[in-house]
């Protein structure tokens, strides 16, 4: 099994990154959306407190997709893809990247505006960027809700591409993410 | 003749009258720390008053009553200060405010003092000794202390809130008093 990634598919750690990531990305979003409708009570305070942990983990995923990708490159996108298909298949990519680093800074920033600091799993207490301020909390969680929902419209757009490439396109790219290259 | 000369004797050999001390509201606080889901949350309480009486050469006459208006609680999150005034938590429709009144000061070297006294909050009344420095510069004092405290002691968090899980149940209050002579 072979760690780095090549021009012609995933190694081990960019796999695991990915998956890691998708598999937090569902929890994340199943918590946000009905931890918001509880009444305030110790389960929302411990749900909160798993979002903002899971949160904080994407985010240092992410930062380290973003480096490994940076050390080892990512395959090439398949031949035969139009202009337009190519752009918007990176456009999506790139999307997906911004967005999951500005959902977990603007959670991690909101805790600071609402004045309810976040740790990771109870382990260590991340510092607040910014203090008590109900007004850019307003703002922050407006950005979270709607980047929220951009990165959903992303991630759909991603599924379908995926699918197409395989049931269509009929090449490798879904392939060579299902599974990391052996050698 | 007899009856002033009495009085008199009488007046000297009552103990030193403490002095008396107004409290400025500006450079006072009250503040208190907490733990959320294992992160340190600070608050602190706006409003309230003190009566002081005290004179370091006699510090057996000194006398302090302290009363905390509980809806001026501050967190920094309007949601969680509605909370704290509601019934599971101090219930301020009820019991509005919490009173320390002093039973009695022990000087404990230099500018050091054990404060003892009956602290009050909702419907009980629990004897605490304050550890304060309370230092005298002309006609302006400084008393500085904190006090650990358990809440449920007094009953703030009713119901699923009495476990420490989301709130913990140590409570660290902060208190810094600074005043000016009366006279």
């Amino acid at each position: 099994m072979r760690l780095t990634n090549s021009p012609d598919g995933y190694g081990f750690v960019h796999w695991a990154l990915h998956w890691i990531t998708a598999a937090l990305i569902f929890w994340l979003f199943w918590l946000g959306l009905t931890m918001v409708e509880l009444p305030i009570s110790p389960q929302m305070f411990q749900d909160y407190a798993l979002h903002k942990s899971l949160g904080l983990t994407v985010l240092v995923l992410v930062l380290a997709r973003l480096a490994w990708r940076r050390l080892t490159g990512v395959p090439a996108l398949p031949d035969g893809m139009g202009r337009l298909e190519s752009l918007v298949a990176t456009a999506v990519h790139h999307g997906i990247y911004v967005l999951l680093l500005v959902i977990p800074l603007s959670g991690w920033l909101y805790s600071g505006a609402t004045a309810s600091p976040a740790n990771w799993f109870g382990f260590f207490t991340v510092p607040d960027l910014i203090g008590a301020n109900e007004a850019v909390a307003k703002v922050l969680r407006a950005v979270h809700d709607i980047a929220g929902k951009l990165l959903m419209l992303c991630l759909a757009l991603h599924v379908l591409g995926a699918l197409k490439h395989h049931f269509i396109s009929r090449d490798a790219v879904l392939k060579r993410m299902l599974l990391p290259r052996r050698s | 003749m007899r009856l002033p000369v009495a009085l008199l004797v009488l007046l000297t050999a009552l103990p030193a009258a403490a002095r008396d001390w107004r409290m400025i509201d500006d450079e006072s606080s009250l503040a208190f720390t907490f733990k959320q889901m294992g992160s340190p949350v600070t608050g602190r309480f706006e409003t309230f008053t003190a009566a002081i009486s005290f004179d370091p050469a006699a510090p057996d006459a000194a006398s302090v009553e302290a009363v905390i208006e509980i809806a001026s609680v501050d967190t920094g999150n309007a949601e969680r200060d509605a909370g704290i005034g509601g019934p599971d938590w101090f219930d301020a429709a009820t019991y509005p405010t919490a009173r320390f009144v002093s039973t009695g000061f022990t000087a404990t070297g230099g500018d050091s003092y054990d404060v003892a006294g009956e602290l009050t909050i909702r419907d009980v009344t629990d004897a605490v000794v304050l550890p304060m420095t309370i230092a005298v510069d002309g006609d302006r004092a400084v008393a500085t202390g904190t006090l650990e405290l358990d809440r449920t002691t007094f009953g703030v968090g009713q119901g699923d809130w009495a476990s420490a899980t989301a709130v913990g149940h140590e409570v660290l209050l902060e208190i810094e008093v600074v005043a000016t002579a009366e006279d």
